[in-house]
């Protein structure tokens, strides 16, 4: 056991629902632990018995006063301002783990969140991600795209030290994206969907549905598959989302648009009740593939959909229209179909495919295997924690944050 | 001939030696009047190489009023600001040609600029690139990491509409990288490198040595090959750029290479000038190209046109540090490609091509094999949909406000906040 500790940083609450963010934390936390290091999570504790190895603690002002300037830091992408701040002013050296990069998400919610929460969002998050990827040590993301994508916020920075920082950004830049499970997948459960759906090619909707997601070229491919013999229908598993109205609005309209297009409970099914990380395993046994529809956006092409993960480690194909990254890597390995953006027509050839073609599909199985192995949470977070292991703790002092970037975080401008 | 015109708002003057961006435009405009549509050039001086076919105008004695709607309009990166923004008001639809991208290469020289021009210049850039995102029909791009780089400048821009045009720029997006000319047919040139190395295996840099590049990696490589009978070749062993910043990156790598006993043994600078229709001579007899990108954003959104020259020639590429076309070259088995900074690596990798001359065949024809589906009528293909589809080019109802012009004129007076 080193006598260095790792500390993570983030501004996740953690209860018995473990969402992606969380998990990722423990993951985190296991691979420094199994590199003999001491991992602590600084975070939000729900009062639960969750943190039973207490390696979790309150995230509470002068939480640096705990962390030697040999320790390892890990700011999490969203930390908010105050630790935020306070990390900065410590002078402690650290390293930024931005794989969500939220901010072509917040895009997409222009027009439904109002205009000034939606401007000041976007503002604070700008700030907020130059400051901390001008002198964070490293900066871990999902894809190349997201490096650029920061880069390019940097290279337009009104600070020269931002902007400076630009050019050589992509050394600091580690791929770290969200990994797939490697404990092997149990099969045999009963058949959890409805009854009448047993026999069915089921394609799976596997996560929320979110306001930038392309659900009409879904629709539309269901729609031409209606008549087809082998009766494909669309399974989405969560019945509700967060309990706010900008998150339970796209889910409406969902039901909505598949009512006026003849096409629910006949073709389109929803979920009546939520179904945590624990119980997902028959649902993905029992569908023959994912389904996504992605809108050519900003949001598709600097993401990393996590749902499609649950589907490499069931052994599961994706049918997809619209580019992102992980289907395409999907697709290059045979694990997946994917057409352009907005072509139903193409996305209905892709359901007839698997849903007809046999040998197809389960090649197709066998592929989404395969790149389950190159995915696994040890695997993609492999470069990180040696590159951050690797890191000397330096003792030269990080130009602070100008008191005119601080005023501009508060006032969101 | 097509009802649709071609207007191609281009700069300066088409010159003999042909420079990359001139290249372009000419090749853009053969497309267009290979489609049928009048082309027209228009640029600060028309009295430059002239093309048949293509009409060349100069920029101030042409009237906007000359254009129709659903006229082809194309406007170069390089050309004046005010361009994009006058076309937008009249409602006309125009293309934006950004092919190049130039911001990296900037962050890296910045630095040597005053600090109020480099402000003025982001600034400039970022509006500039905010309203052909927002006005523009469509960008043409060489690939997909320069899409990244331009979401992340139109997303600094200061409007609410700078983010929602960022997250639709995908849609607007065309990728038209630089092409491969087609080869020269003289099947034997005179041999135009210095006498003494004639024979031996020549490693071109078949371009000029600017500050963003990684020379003193593939000096120290070519130290630890001095047992081979490889040499290093820098064809251009001047600078033409004027800018300090480069005069002093190519002077540190001659000097690195005198201090290392190398100049004039393993590694030579041309003092010749080198033109374009001198370069299919140095391609024929170099044994292999060769580069070294340092890790930094210049290099992963490059699209290096000197590899162009080497996969029209059929020549192999070795290289420390990745770019997105010696990645693509890499992938068909024409380069071999070692990390940022490794010198051993790289070392090896040139070693390896020197010993080895079924190699270098078998890595020339995969270049040959790449170059053939590079090449400019290959490359030019979305433009050519474009140009012939008759949904392109349509009016343009969204007229942009004056303040924008003000604000790019007077960003030079813009507070600087903490630079």
């Amino acid at each position: 056991m080193t006598n260095r500790k790792v500390h993570i940083l983030t501004r996740e609450r953690f209860g018995k629902l473990l969402l992606g963010p969380q998990i990722r934390l423990e993951r985190l936390a296991q691979e420094f632990t199994s590199q003999g290091f001491e991992a602590f999570i600084y975070g939000h504790l729900c009062g639960n018995d969750f943190d039973h190895e207490n390696r979790i603690k309150p995230l509470r002002p002068g939480f640096t006063k705990d962390i030697q300037p040999s320790d390892i830091v890990i700011a999490s992408e969203l930390l908010q301002a105050r630790p935020c701040n306070e990390l900065l002013s410590s002078n402690l050296r650290f390293h930024w783990d931005c794989y969500g990069l939220s901010l072509p998400e917040t895009l997409s919610f222009q027009g439904t969140w109002p205009f000034l929460k939606s401007l000041a969002d976007r503002r604070r998050k700008l700030v907020r991600y130059r400051t901390l990827a001008s002198r964070a040590e490293s900066v871990w993301v999902s894809n190349q795209g997201q490096g650029t994508f920061l880069a390019a916020l940097l290279a337009t920075s009104p600070s020269s030290f931002e902007s400076n920082a630009a050019s050589s950004f992509p050394k600091k830049t580690v791929l770290a994206p969200m990994g797939s499970r490697s404990e092997s997948f149990p099969i045999g459960a009963p058949n959890p969907y409805p009854t009448p759906l047993h026999g069915r090619p089921i394609f799976l909707w596997g996560g929320g549905i979110w306001p930038w997601f392309d659900l009409n070229t879904v629709f539309d491919a269901m729609a031409r598959t209606k008549d087809a013999p082998e009766a494909p229908c669309l399974f989405f598993i969560s019945g509700r989302n967060e309990a706010t109205s900008d998150y339970d609005a796209p889910l409406s309209e969902a039901i909505s648009l598949a009512k006026s297009m003849e096409l629910l409970d006949t073709n389109v099914f929803f979920n009546s009740g939520r179904v945590s990380s624990s119980e997902l395993a028959p649902w993905l046994e029992h569908c023959t593939a994912g389904i996504m529809g992605s809108p050519a956006t900003l949001e598709s092409n600097l993401s990393w959909r996590t749902r499609y993960l649950d589907l490499l480690w069931a052994g599961r194909p994706l049918v997809a229209s619209g580019d992102d990254p992980l289907a395409r890597r999907m697709a290059n390995e045979g694990a997946a179909l994917v057409v352009e953006a907005g072509n139903g027509e193409g996305l209905a050839k892709s359901i007839l495919q698997y849903a007809s073609r046999r040998q197809e599909w389960l090649s197709a199985c066998s592929a989404s295997k395969r790149v389950a192995e190159s995915t696994i949470w040890s695997k993609t977070l492999q470069h990180a924690v040696q590159r951050t292991i690797q890191t000397p703790p330096t003792k030269s002092r990080l130009p602070g944050v100008p008191p005119i970037t601080k005023l501009r975080y508060v006032l969101g401008i | 001939m097509s009802s649709r015109r071609y207007w191609h708002f281009h700069y300066g003057k088409i010159q003999t030696v042909v420079l990359g961006p001139h290249l372009r435009a000419m090749e853009m405009a053969i497309t267009a009047r290979d489609c049928g549509l009048e082309a027209t050039l228009v640029v600060d001086d028309p009295t430059g190489v002239q093309i048949p076919g293509v009409r060349q105008v100069a920029r101030g004695s042409l009237s906007l009023n000359e254009i129709q709607p659903g006229d082809a309009v194309v406007v170069s990166d390089a050309a004046a600001a005010r361009i994009p923004w006058q076309l937008a008001r009249k409602g006309l639809a125009f293309h934006a040609d950004s092919y190049g991208m130039a911001l990296p290469e900037l962050v890296k020289i910045y630095p040597s600029w005053t600090a109020r021009h480099a402000w003025k210049d982001r600034i400039r850039r970022c509006l500039k690139f905010g309203f052909i995102s927002r006005y523009a029909e469509k960008i043409y791009l060489s690939h997909d990491a320069q899409l990244f780089l331009l979401a992340g400048t139109v997303f600094s821009g200061r409007t609410t509409t700078d983010s929602s045009t960022a997250d639709s720029l995908a849609e607007k997006v065309l990728y038209i990288p630089m092409g491969v000319s087609s080869p020269s047919t003289s099947a034997d040139l005179p041999n135009p490198y210095p006498e003494s190395i004639r024979s031996r295996r020549i490693f071109l840099w078949g371009g000029g040595i600017w500050a963003w590049f990684d020379t003193p990696t593939l000096i120290h490589a070519f130290d630890r090959i001095r047992d081979t009978d490889a040499v290093l070749f820098f064809i251009s062993g001047q600078d033409h750029s004027g800018l300090a910043i480069h005069q002093k990156a190519l002077e540190s790598t001659r000097t690195l290479a005198r201090e290392m006993g190398l100049l004039g043994n393993n590694v030579f600078f041309n003092d010749r000038s080198v033109g374009p229709s001198d370069l299919p001579a140095y391609l024929q007899h170099a044994w292999s190209g060769v580069m070294a990108n340092p890790r930094c954003l210049e290099a992963e959104s490059s699209w290096r046109t000197r590899y162009l020259d080497l996969l029209g020639a059929g020549l192999p590429l070795v290289v420390s540090g990745r770019d997105p076309l010696a990645l693509r070259m890499e992938s068909g088995g024409a380069a071999l490609l070692s990390s940022a900074g490794d010198i051993n690596g790289l070392a090896s990798n040139l070693r390896k091509l020197t010993q080895d001359s079924s190699l270098k065949s078998q890595m020339g024809a995969a270049a040959k094999s790449i170059g053939s589906k590079m090449h400019w009528n290959t490359t030019l293909a979305p433009l050519r949909d474009v140009l012939q589809d008759p949904n392109s080019f349509q009016v343009n109802a969204n007229r942009p406000p004056l303040n924008w012009l003000l604000r790019y004129a007077f960003a030079s007076i813009t507070p600087k906040w903490n630079s």
